[in-house]
C-alpha cells in the first residue's frame, strides 16, 4: 500500500471537483450550498475551464465569500495547469488526482446546487456499506430570472429504479448525485474523456465496475437548475412546454372527473 | 396601513435566537454567517443578536455581532421564547425591526442587505427570507413579491407590525405560529412578502419527520384551525393525531385555549391545501 492510499484511507474528506465554465450564471449559489453541508469535511478542486486572471480572480471571491464553517479548503486549477492543453477531460483527470479526500463527487458550478443533508447522506451510506460508489436523487428546477433572486417555476423530481440498469435509455443520474469512495475502486481508472458523452461514459464504465449503492436513491441530494435565456434554455424551454401540457392535461381530466 | 409608512428612523436590527441544545459548530457558522451579512448592511443599520435558551446553555465564540443573552425561562415553545427577545429588544427605541433567526440556519452574506431593502420598500410588510438551497413551493407572485404566509425560519418583522399585531400566539408551542401571525398580519392590512435575494440555508423538506415533529406539527394544525374556523381540516388533523396512536380518542383530545384578541378575518386563511396553506408551486 502506497503513502498515499494510506493517506485517503484515514481521512473521510470529501473532495468536490467543482468545474466552472466560462458562462456559470449562479456560482455563489453553488458555493453558498457547499459552504453549508452538514458534511462539513469538504475541500474543492476548482477546475477552471476559461482562462485569464480576472475570471480566476472573480472565482476565488465566490469561494472566499461564502460563510464556510472553517477556512475553506480549495485550490484553483487553470487550464494551462493541464496536459492537453486545457480540455475539460484532461482538467478534471487532473483534479482527480489532486483531490485529497477519500471520498469524491463532481458538479458544475452554477448549474448546481446540493441541498445540505446531500453529501451526509451518500458519505454516510458509504461508509455504512462498504461500497465503492453511492447515488442519491436529483431535481431539476425551472427558474426564471436572475441569479441568486429567481423565480422557481416548477420542480422535477428524477427517481431512480435502483438497477444497475439505470443507464439504459436517458436514465441518467447526474455525476453530482454520486460520491465515490476511492479507496474501494479497485484498479478503476478514474478519468474523463473529452467527448460530449463523456458523463455517461463515465458512469456506465464505473456501474460496470462496481455496482452503486442504490438504497439512497430516494434521497434527493442536488439539484440542477435550468435557467430561461442561458445555456441549458433549450432544455428549459422544453420543458416548460411539457408542463404547460401536462397542466392542460390535468385541467382536463378535473373537467371530466367534475362532469 | 403599515406599508404607507416611511423608512425614516428604521433604526437598529435585531435579531433573535432561540436554541434547544444547538451544537456549537452550527452556532458558531451562523454567528460566522451573521458577521459576514452585518458586515455587507455596513453603517446603514446596527446589527445585534438576542439569544435565548430553551434547552441547555448555547456556546457562542467571540464575535464582531453584539450578543445579549436574555436570563432562560425553561423550555416555553418557540413563539413564547422569541416574543421575550422581540419584547426585549423593541423595548429599545433604537431597535426598529426584529428578525426571527433559526439556530440551525446560514445567512447569505447578502442576507440582510436584501431583507433591509425589501423593509425599505415596503416598511410596514412582514418579510421572509428565501430558504436555501430547498425553499417552501407555496407560491408568491413574482412581481408584488406578496405571498399567503411567511415562515419564521428567518423573518423580519418591522416595529410598526409588531405594535399592531403582537408577536407570535403563544398557544402554539412549536410550528405554524409563522402561518398565524402572517395571516394575523394580513387581517390588520399588512403585506407578507417574500424578499427572493436574501437567501436563508435552512432545510426545509429534506429530512423525514421525526416523531415529536409530526406530534408538535398536528397538535398546532389542530389549534389555528381552530382559531381560524377550519372546521374540515380541525376534523382531519384530529382523525390524524388518533390515527397516528398520538392520542387514543377524540374525548381524550386537550381542550383548545382560547384565542387570545386580535383581528381574525378567517377569508385569509386557506385551510384547502393541507399543511401548504397556499398553492404550491410544484
Amino acid at each position: 500500500m502506497t503513502r498515499r492510499d494510506t493517506a485517503l484511507r484515514d481521512n473521510k474528506t470529501l473532495s468536490v471537483v467543482v468545474r466552472v465554465g466560462a458562462s456559470a450564471p449562479a456560482l455563489d449559489e453553488t458555493f453558498f450550498s457547499l459552504a453549508i453541508q452538514d458534511w462539513r469535511d469538504v475541500e474543492l478542486v476548482v477546475v477552471l475551464e476559461a482562462g485569464g486572471e480576472e475570471f480566476a480572480r472573480g472565482v476565488a471571491r465566490a469561494v472566499e465569500a461564502q460563510p464556510w464553517p472553517d477556512a475553506p479548503r480549495y485550490r484553483l486549477l487553470r487550464p494551462e495547469e493541464a496536459e492537453g492543453g486545457g480540455r475539460r477531460g484532461a482538467l478534471l483527470g487532473r483534479a482527480v488526482a489532486e483531490a485529497a479526500g477519500r471520498f469524491l463527487t463532481v458538479l458544475d458550478a452554477g448549474r448546481v446546487v446540493v441541498y445540505q443533508h446531500g453529501y451526509a447522506a451518500l458519505v454516510g451510506q458509504l461508509l455504512e456499506s462498504g461500497r465503492a460508489v453511492a447515488v442519491g436523487g436529483c431535481r431539476s428546477a425551472h427558474v426564471r430570472g436572475g441569479p441568486g433572486r429567481g423565480f422557481v417555476v416548477t420542480k422535477d423530481d428524477f427517481t431512480l429504479w435502483g438497477s444497475p440498469l439505470e443507464l439504459l435509455g436517458k436514465r441518467l443520474a447526474p455525476v453530482c448525485a454520486h460520491v465515490i469512495d476511492r479507496t474501494r475502486l479497485g484498479g478503476f481508472e478514474l478519468s474523463f474523456g473529452e467527448s460530449a458523452r463523456a458523463e455517461r461514459d463515465f458512469l456506465a464504465r464505473l456501474y460496470a465496475a462496481s455496482e452503486p449503492d442504490f438504497s439512497t436513491r430516494g434521497v434527493f441530494v442536488c439539484e440542477r437548475r435550468l435557467r430561461a435565456g442561458v445555456a441549458g434554455g433549450i432544455l428549459y424551454a422544453a420543458a416548460r412546454g411539457g408542463y404547460r401540457l401536462k397542466a392542460r392535461l390535468r385541467r382536463v381530466g378535473a373537467g371530466l372527473r367534475g362532469a | 396601513m403599515g406599508d404607507s409608512e416611511t423608512a425614516a428612523g428604521a433604526g437598529r436590527l435585531a435579531l433573535g435566537v432561540v436554541t434547544f441544545n444547538n451544537d456549537a459548530a452550527q452556532l458558531a457558522q451562523l454567528l460566522r454567517s451573521v458577521e459576514l451579512a452585518a458586515r455587507e448592511v455596513g453603517a446603514r443599520s446596527a446589527v445585534e443578536l438576542y439569544v435565548i435558551d430553551n434547552g441547555a446553555e448555547s456556546v457562542w465564540p467571540a464575535s464582531g455581532v453584539a450578543l445579549r443573552r436574555l436570563q432562560p425561562v425553561g423550555n416555553v415553545g418557540f413563539g413564547h421564547a422569541m416574543n421575550l427577545l422581540m419584547a426585549a429588544a423593541f423595548a429599545d427605541d433604537s431597535t426598529g425591526r426584529f428578525l426571527c433567526v433559526n439556530p440551525d440556519g446560514v445567512m447569505h452574506p447578502r442576507c440582510l442587505d436584501e431583507l433591509l431593502r425589501a423593509s425599505e420598500l415596503s416598511p410596514g410588510a412582514l418579510i421572509e427570507a428565501r430558504q436555501f438551497p430547498e425553499e417552501h413551493m407555496k407560491s408568491y407572485d413574482e412581481a408584488t413579491l406578496e405571498t399567503p404566509w411567511a415562515s419564521g425560519a428567518c423573518l423580519l418583522i418591522p416595529r410598526a407590525l409588531y405594535e399592531a399585531v403582537g408577536g407570535f400566539d403563544v398557544n402554539f408551542f412549536m410550528y405554524l405560529e409563522d402561518i398565524d401571525l402572517s395571516w394575523r398580519a394580513r387581517s390588520a392590512g399588512f403585506k407578507v412578502l417574500v424578499a427572493p435575494g436574501a437567501l436563508f440555508g435552512h432545510p426545509v423538506l429534506g429530512r423525514a419527520p421525526s416523531p415529536a415533529v409530526e406530534r408538535f406539527t398536528l397538535t398546532s394544525g389542530r389549534y389555528l384551525a381552530f382559531k381560524w374556523k377550519g372546521e374540515r381540516f380541525r376534523e382531519w388533523v384530529e382523525g390524524l393525531l388518533i390515527e397516528r396512536g398520538l392520542f387514543a380518542s377524540r374525548a381524550e383530545l386537550p381542550a383548545l385555549p382560547e384565542p387570545g384578541a386580535g383581528r381574525f378575518d378567517p377569508s385569509v386563511a386557506d385551510f384547502e391545501h393541507g399543511f401548504d396553506f397556499a398553492p404550491v408551486r410544484w
